[in-house]
């Protein structure tokens, strides 16, 4: 370990401190707003039905989790995407994004998609670039593998009935050659019972 | 001179800084630990778990047992955290796991034992520096998923050559003999899970406050790199040839399936399938087999004389799989097979 590093654990750990002050309990990069608002934003790409939504996998601490690490350089679009949208919500209905009824953050998610959302709050495209990032990592974090962060419980794929680990033989080589050698039934009795 | 005294100091005040910190968190009882708040999610896991009662350390490793390793990785880990880097969720190192067995033999001896005697605590060395079946079947990355599971990397990190042809050695030495399918491999702790009643009373549970299944129970699964609780773990669709074989739904069994596997097309008898057919058809693999153990032979009596047919010394009689052709193949036999002449009919019926 370099000594630099050293010392400053050293000094950081003796303050006994672990959390710093901006990320909120339990995330890294997200303040406790932007995490609201993220929440609700993800929340309605894939709401909470009789199925588990984005919300029960996690989806929040997966981006959360991106943004420290794979995304640590690109937070950018990120912070500008939630404080456009929420500069967004204040222009139409004087509200942050995450306290509106679900209809009013549909609708100004659907102007978003469409590219005509608010050019105070989106100069460049009226939020187009900033839906598609949400959307994509949104569906990454719920369709993605566990091991990632997102998928929290294998909830999505439950949804879809796809198991989390399939019942697999090894062998499979040659499995074809195999299944016609170990011919069912060869073994004993000609009939079944 | 000045700069290496100071040196010396800070290394000094250094060493006793750290398991002081993690004597500090330890002291809490897990709350302490998880105010680094990467852990909140296990915190809240095992305050609901069966082992909410055990302290973090008794699996995790204690701040006085000296252990370095334990104080590095605590030390990294806090640098981690303080310049930010903790990309991938948090999740238990191969040899995390290793050293958690013995923790988990040191309160359930019995189980312990009873794993130890039985064919799941084979060692790396056994499954991978085994020349007859590497020549047979080369190594690849997806025998780690039934065995070694817990070991971080691909099969060229841990075998060399990775390949049908020897010699063949083990790169990291000291996992020769490790087991390769340990307590971790089938219990997961961080979930939650009812208290053992016994434990509380002495006396045997009421049934109706326990969980079917223990709440432990799943397959620690390789890709994610966490466990799958028993309750996502597929039971097969088995086929005898065209006709469907009626398989017990204990979901426990669900877990050995997934080692003790049939190939894709779901045949009974293809891979390394024993779906009992036959006399015993629809017969869980736990009606027999000990969990631990895998021992059989106890189980017999539970049923036998009483529900068979023909007085056959079952306790003693050759159940082999050995011989492919043996015709008294426990987990396929059928009527047939003993009474090719026709079965005969049974003198009193049982109901
Ligand atoms: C689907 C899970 C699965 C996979 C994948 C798998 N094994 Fe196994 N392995 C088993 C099971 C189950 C047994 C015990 C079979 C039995 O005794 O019926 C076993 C047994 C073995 C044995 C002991 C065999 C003996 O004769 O005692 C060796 C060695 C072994 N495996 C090596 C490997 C290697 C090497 C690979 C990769 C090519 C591999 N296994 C892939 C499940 C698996
Ligand atoms: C009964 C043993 C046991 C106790 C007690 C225990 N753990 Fe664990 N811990 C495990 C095991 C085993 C794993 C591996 C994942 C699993 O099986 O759930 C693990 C995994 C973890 C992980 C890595 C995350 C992961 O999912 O792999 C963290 C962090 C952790 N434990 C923290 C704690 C903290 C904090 C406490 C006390 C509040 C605690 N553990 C108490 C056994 C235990
Ligand atoms: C400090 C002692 C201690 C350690 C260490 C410990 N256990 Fe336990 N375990 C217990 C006790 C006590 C219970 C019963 C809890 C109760 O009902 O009060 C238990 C219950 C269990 C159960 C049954 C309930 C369930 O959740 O399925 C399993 C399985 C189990 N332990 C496995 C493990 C494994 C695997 C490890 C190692 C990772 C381990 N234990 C470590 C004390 C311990
Ligand atoms: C091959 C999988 C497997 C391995 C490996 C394994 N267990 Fe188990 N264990 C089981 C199953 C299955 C059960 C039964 C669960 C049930 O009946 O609901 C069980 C039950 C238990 C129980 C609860 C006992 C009770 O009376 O219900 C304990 C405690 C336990 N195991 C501890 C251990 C320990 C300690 C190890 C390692 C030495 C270990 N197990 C290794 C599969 C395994
Ligand atoms: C994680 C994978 C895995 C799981 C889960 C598993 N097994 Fe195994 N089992 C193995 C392997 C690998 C061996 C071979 C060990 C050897 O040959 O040394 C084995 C060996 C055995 C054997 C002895 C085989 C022999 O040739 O003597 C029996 C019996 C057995 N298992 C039964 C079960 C039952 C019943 C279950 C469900 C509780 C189960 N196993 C779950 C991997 C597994
Ligand atoms: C009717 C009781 C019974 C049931 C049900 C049963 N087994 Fe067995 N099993 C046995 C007996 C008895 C043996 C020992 C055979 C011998 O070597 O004499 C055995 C042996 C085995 C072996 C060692 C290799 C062999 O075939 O000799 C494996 C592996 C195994 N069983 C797995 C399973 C699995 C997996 C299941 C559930 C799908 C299962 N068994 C269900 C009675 C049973
Ligand atoms: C869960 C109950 C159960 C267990 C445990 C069990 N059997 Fe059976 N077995 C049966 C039943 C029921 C039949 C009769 C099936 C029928 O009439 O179709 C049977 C039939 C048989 C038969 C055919 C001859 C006869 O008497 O009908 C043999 C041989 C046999 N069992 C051996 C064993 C052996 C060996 C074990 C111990 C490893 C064992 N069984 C464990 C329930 C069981
Ligand atoms: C492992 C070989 C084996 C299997 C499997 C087996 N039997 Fe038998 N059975 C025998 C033998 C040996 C006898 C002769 C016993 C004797 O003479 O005492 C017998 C005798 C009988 C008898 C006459 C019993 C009597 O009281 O005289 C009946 C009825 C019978 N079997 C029915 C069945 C049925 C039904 C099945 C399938 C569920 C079956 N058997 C499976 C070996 C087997």
């Amino acid at each position: 370990m370099k000594r630099r590093n050293f010392l400053t654990i050293a000094a950081l750990t003796a303050a006994s401190s672990c959390s710093r002050t901006s990320p909120a309990p339990g995330l890294r990069v997200l303040s406790g707003k932007e995490a609201r608002t993220l929440e609700a934003w993800v929340e309605r790409l894939i709401p909470t039905d009789q199925d588990a939504g984005a919300r029960e996998a996690g989806v929040v601490h997966f981006i959360d989790r991106l943004l420290a690490g794979w995304l640590k350089r690109k937070r950018q679009p990120w912070k500008s995407a939630l404080e456009g949208i929420d500069r967004g919500a204040f222009l139409a209905y004087a509200k942050p994004f995450y306290e509106l009824e679900p209809k009013r953050q549909i609708a100004l998610l659907e102007q978003m998609e469409a590219g005509k959302a608010s050019r105070e709050a989106f100069p460049d495209d009226g939020g187009k670039a900033a839906f598609e990032l949400v959307l994509s990592y949104t569906m990454m974090g719920f369709y993605g593998n566990p091991r990632h962060g997102g998928n929290r419980d294998y909830v999505s794929w439950q949804m879809l009935g796809v198991p989390a680990v399939p019942v697999r033989g090894r062998r499979h080589r040659d499995e074809a050659a195999l299944v016609e050698n170990e011919k069912p039934n060869s073994s004993s009795g000609k009939e079944t019972l | 001179m000045k700069i290496l005294s100071l040196l010396i100091l800070l290394v000094l005040a250094g060493c006793l800084a750290v398991p002081a910190i993690s004597f500090f968190y330890e002291s809490g009882g897990g709350a302490a630990c998880s105010r680094c708040h990467e852990m909140g999610h296990q915190y809240e896991q095992w305050l609901s778990s069966s082992h909410r009662n055990i302290p973090c350390t008794s699996c995790h490793g204690e701040a006085l047992s000296g252990s370095f390793r334990f104080h590095l990785t605590n030390v990294l880990r806090v640098r981690d955290h303080l310049l930010g880097n903790v990309p991938e969720p948090l999740r238990l190192r191969t040899a995390d796991f290793l050293e958690m067995q013995a923790r988990c033999a040191g309160c359930h001896r019995q189980e312990f034992a009873q794993w130890s005697a039985g064919p799941h605590s084979v060692s790396y060395e056994r499954l991978f520096l085994n020349a007859e079946h590497n020549r047979k079947e080369p190594p690849v990355d997806d025998c780690l998923r039934c065995h070694g599971m817990h070991f971080e990397g691909g099969i060229r990190d841990l075998l060399e050559p990775a390949s049908a042809r020897g010699p063949w050695r083990l790169r990291q030495e000291e996992l020769a003999g490790q087991p390769a399918i340990p307590c971790t491999t089938c219990h997961s702790m961080h979930r939650p899970g009812r208290l053992l009643a016994r434990w509380q009373t002495g006396s045997p549970p009421a049934a109706r406050f326990q969980e079917p299944v223990r709440p432990s129970v799943g397959l620690f699964d390789r890709r994610s790199r966490q466990a799958v609780p028993v309750s996502l773990l597929p039971l097969p669709r088995m086929q005898d040839r065209n006709r469907p074989v009626a398989i017990s739904p204990d979901p426990r069994q669900a877990l050995c399936y997934q080692c003790h596997a049939p190939l894709s097309a779901g045949q009974v008898r293809s891979g390394d399938d024993r779906t009992p057919t036959g006399v015993h058809e629809g017969l869980s693999c736990f009606s027999c087999h000990d969990k631990h153990r895998q021992t059989t032979r106890a189980s017999c009596a539970t049923c036998h004389p009483r529900l068979s047919n023909c007085n056959r010394p079952v306790e003693t009689m050759d159940t082999t799989f050995a011989d492919p052709g043996s015709r008294n193949n426990i987990h396929f036999v059928k009527c047939q097979d003993c009474h090719p002449q026709g079965v005969p009919t049974p003198k009193k019926k049982e109901s």
